[in-house]
């Protein structure tokens, strides 16, 4: 079941309704049956896989908190998860490999083990993972078995995020659910506005993005992958922060907060900026369970620049099972790396305490937008070795957006350009139209704390305008492109 | 818990949304039109004309007796607005197949059935595919007549999907490739095939993978098609949402000076290499071939760079004379007085009624002196 189905509204629905009629203390089960059922619905066997790292981890955790020494036993809980991750993800690329050594040297093929990538695995695994290690730390005590599985599989973050520590989810579990009308309002609007950025903007730029891809690269100029490269930067963003809206909603609406994915990342100015404000969820998990422990205790530029290589090549990899992943990884790290190297040891100048003059301000905001156009160069470069298909053709497509000299003809179409270019405009105008959006409401409810029915009205039609854009740009389930991580 | 006041706003947020889908509904409904013009259902044909499906899977059997096949994209059937606002109307029953049933037939000395094989963008690569399956499902013709537009030489060499699910019959794509091979098709070519196999047997890994929650809700989602005009009308509205986009993107950047679109040097060769191999199947099958620059507006500039075309299209020509098979240049054939609008636009790829017969009439008229049209000794 995905969000932008038929059948997920009327799951949801169904859901909500239900869990609002039960009394509180039988919430919590309610929510634990639609959840597994929710993952039932795609490929029943693997619910026991899920139930299974759940009690794995749960009365491994709690066989960690008896001991004095955790590290050691953290390690084995850690490796246990480690390894069911690997064996799904990560076997038949191995094999693979091996494969093409045996060939080389002709011992003859290996056949694949061809198993189906549990959906979900790579988040709920890290979320284990994550819990082990706050146990382990004395930051995080051993939940009930019940709750802990409700943790892991709660149907709106399990697909696809945002990956949660326990300590947000956990304690809303563990006290009664309640009904609050701002939550369900805020849910609403949520999944309205990810459907609305899914199916009509994310799907929209989708077909001109593979058909970009599919194409011969040595017949695309430089302009052409240069485009191709934000569009596809555009669209898994729009995709991807869709899908956590809408994850975000349908948990409201089930009573339950769950943490935001994305701050504007395009607005960012650097590349580690960026990370801070891109699946802020997995940057955090990142940050804490591999780039800190990899810096140490000494924060020297060498200890940074090795930690952010090796962190960044890892979430490649936990991207997806290929060299093309990898390359995307270690091309962050470098450019994280890069950015520790300029700034390193440079402290930020102290805010001015006098009103800038007039130029100072200008020079300012320029400075600014150049710094969020060239971080966007950057990432959209690294968007092409993502999406290509093979090293091949990331090399070169890669080759020819950096020789634009021997590459200046043109073949995408130029509605793709302008297509890219209105949503480019877009994503960036949005930080400034959401504060234009939020002064409309403070003006519109002026000091009462509740905004005026004019605006709820407002709200509403837009709200409705939004899902009937959806429904007519409704074709058929489309995947959501985090899904195969 | 009483009623509050934040319960009032979210009910009315609720009922502003309600509202606004509802008036949406209504608004989509009065905006959905036919989309693609296709046949009008009171049209009577001459008993040998036939319009093939653009189904593979409806293909019918093949008639008895002579055959000749027309192969080309829209301008084989849509006739376009008569008044700046009107869209494509629906094939009247006169349009280039029956026109050329009409002319040809009387040449033909023996009954001739005559069909139609027709897509919008109709692609030489998709024009192989096509003509591979029916020659798979022995619906060979005696004459093929091919309608070449430069648009769909130079800037896409993609099957849709429809022509694409062939690929799904393992035994057609043995067939193809034994084909290819027959045809002595270039390495592009073969690879591109190769391609679009793999790209296929993916789709249907795909499919395979579907859960019975997807096939419910692909019941679901049909259900939904047939009782809201937001949902079972959305691709024309949708169509409409873009012309207006587009005539506004037109207006606002696009500029006479700014030229045509690029043509694209992968895909010319791989369409070209496509139309030799359906002319080397044909010849190797004793099946005449002709093949006609379809008409193009002299009014209006090109909408693709046409820099390569003469030079593509003569050498087409030439390889095709040299081993007997025929092309005619049909491009200046219909005068601007023919031609009319799709919605807001000048339409530069259908031309009324009477175009379709100039159109016919000069087809014939090249060919016939040559015997061209007598087929009462083919094959």
């Amino acid at each position: 079941m995905r969000f932008n189905s038929v059948i997920y509204w009327l799951f949801l629905a169904l859901a909500v309704v239900v869990l609002w009629l039960l009394p509180p203390r039988a919430r919590r089960w309610w929510l634990l049956v639609c959840s597994l059922a929710f993952y039932a619905s795609w490929h029943w066997p693997y619910v026991f896989l899920l139930l299974g790292v759940g009690t794995f981890t749960h009365y491994g955790a709690a066989w960690v908190a008896q001991a004095t020494d955790r590290r050691r036993r953290g390690a084995m809980i850690i490796a246990g998860n480690l390894l069911i991750l690997g064996l799904f993800k990560y076997l038949d690329w191995l094999v693979s490999m091996i494969d093409g050594a045996s060939d080389w040297l002709g011992l003859g093929s290996i056949p694949l083990p061809g198993w189906v990538l549990p959906l979900g695995i790579s988040f709920y695994v890290f979320e284990c993972v994550s819990y082990v290690v706050d146990v382990v730390r004395k930051r995080e005590r051993p939940h009930g078995y019940w709750d802990f599985q409700l943790y892991l599989s709660f149907f709106p973050h399990l697909i696809a995020g945002p990956i949660l520590r326990a300590k947000e989810l956990l304690p809303q579990i563990e006290k009664a659910i309640e009904p609050v009308t701002a939550r369900f309002r805020d849910g609403l609007w949520l999944l309205g506005s990810g459907l609305f950025l899914k199916l009509v903007l994310a799907d929209g730029i989708a077909p001109g993005v593979d058909e970009a891809f599919a194409r011969a690269p040595r017949g695309l100029g430089a302009t052409d992958v240069a485009v191709m490269g934000a569009a596809f930067g555009i669209q898994i963003y729009l995709d991807f922060a869709s899908y956590s809206r809408m994850a975000l909603g349908s948990a409201k609406l089930c009573g339950i907060d769950l943490v935001d994915n994305f701050d504007h990342p395009y607005v960012a100015r650097n590349p580690a900026d960026f990370w801070a404000r891109w699946h802020i969820s997995l940057s955090r998990w990142i940050r804490d369970y591999l780039f800190y422990p990899l810096v140490g205790g000494r924060a020297t530029l060498w200890a940074l620049c090795r930690a952010a290589i090796v962190s960044m090549v890892l979430c490649g990899l936990w991207h997806g099972a290929g060299w093309t992943f990898v390359l995307w990884g270690l091309y962050h790290g470098l450019l994280i790396a890069g950015f520790h190297v300029l700034t390193h040891g440079r402290r930020t100048a102290p805010r001015p305490t006098s009103t800038p003059t007039v130029s100072q301000a200008i020079a300012g905001r320029v400075r600014g937008a150049a710094a969020v156009v060239l971080t966007f160069g950057f990432v959209s470069l690294g968007w092409i070795l993502f999406r290509s298909t093979s090293v091949e053709q990331a090399f070169t497509l890669v080759s020819h957006v950096l020789t634009p000299w021997a590459h200046s003809h043109r073949a995408l179409p130029g509605t793709f350009y302008l297509h890219t270019a209105a949503l480019v405009a877009a994503v960036w105008a949005a930080p400034s139209l959401g504060r234009l959006g939020a002064a409309a409401l403070q003006w519109g409810s002026g000091a009462r704390p509740l905004p005026s029915f004019t605006v709820a009205a407002g709200r509403g039609v837009l709200l409705g305008g939004m899902i009937a854009l959806a429904i007519l740009y409704l074709h058929g389930q489309t995947a959501f492109i985090y899904f195969q991580f | 818990m009483g009623w509050t006041r934040e319960r009032t706003l979210l009910l009315t947020t609720l009922v502003g949304a309600g509202a606004t889908v509802a008036a949406a509904e209504v608004w989509a409904g009065s905006m959905s039109d036919a989309g693609d013009p296709g046949t009008r259902p009171d049209v009577r044909r001459a008993e040998n004309v036939v319009i093939l499906p653009k189904r593979v899977e409806a293909l019918p059997p093949r008639p008895a007796g002579r055959l000749v096949l027309l192969l080309g994209n829209s301008h084989t059937y849509a006739l376009p607005g008569l008044r700046r606002g009107q869209g494509l109307r629906p094939d009247p029953g006169a349009t280039l197949v029956d026109e050329l049933a009409r002319a040809a037939g009387q040449h033909a000395q023996v009954p001739v059935t005559f069909e139609r094989l027709a897509y919008p963008n109709f692609l030489p690569t998709e024009m192989l595919f096509r003509f591979a399956h029916l020659l798979q499902r022995e619906h060979a013709p005696d004459v093929i007549v091919l309608g070449l537009t430069w648009r769909n030489v130079a800037r896409d060499s993609r099957p849709r999907h429809e022509v694409r699910s062939l690929l799904r019959d393992r035994a057609f794509v043995s067939t193809l490739r034994r084909m290819l091979r027959e045809a002595r098709a270039p390495a592009p070519l073969t690879a591109f095939v190769d391609e679009e196999v793999r790209r296929v047997a993916r789709e249907m890994e795909e499919e395979r993978q579907r859960s019975h929650a997807d096939e419910i809700d692909a019941k679901l989602t049909e259900h939904l098609g047939e009782s809201s005009s937001l949902f079972g009308g959305s691709a024309s509205v949708r169509a409409r949402i873009y012309r207006a986009l587009s005539q506004g993107i037109g207006a606002a950047f696009v500029r006479e000076s700014d030229g045509p679109n690029a043509a694209v040097e992968d895909d010319i060769a791989l369409n070209v290499a496509a139309a030799r191999a359906i002319f080397a199947l044909a010849r190797a099958r004793g099946i005449r071939v002709l093949v006609y620059q379809a008409p193009e507006r002299s009014d209006l500039p090109p909408i693709v760079d046409v820099t390569r075309r003469d030079e593509v299209m003569g050498r087409l020509g030439r390889e095709l004379r040299a081993s007997g098979q025929q092309m005619i240049d049909a491009r200046e054939v219909v005068p601007a007085r023919y031609w009319g609008y799709e919605h807001e636009t000048a339409d530069r790829s259908h031309f009324t009624e009477p175009g379709h017969r100039l159109l016919a009439d000069f087809i014939v008229r090249e060919t016939a002196a040559s015997g061209f049209w007598d087929l009462s000794a083919s094959r």
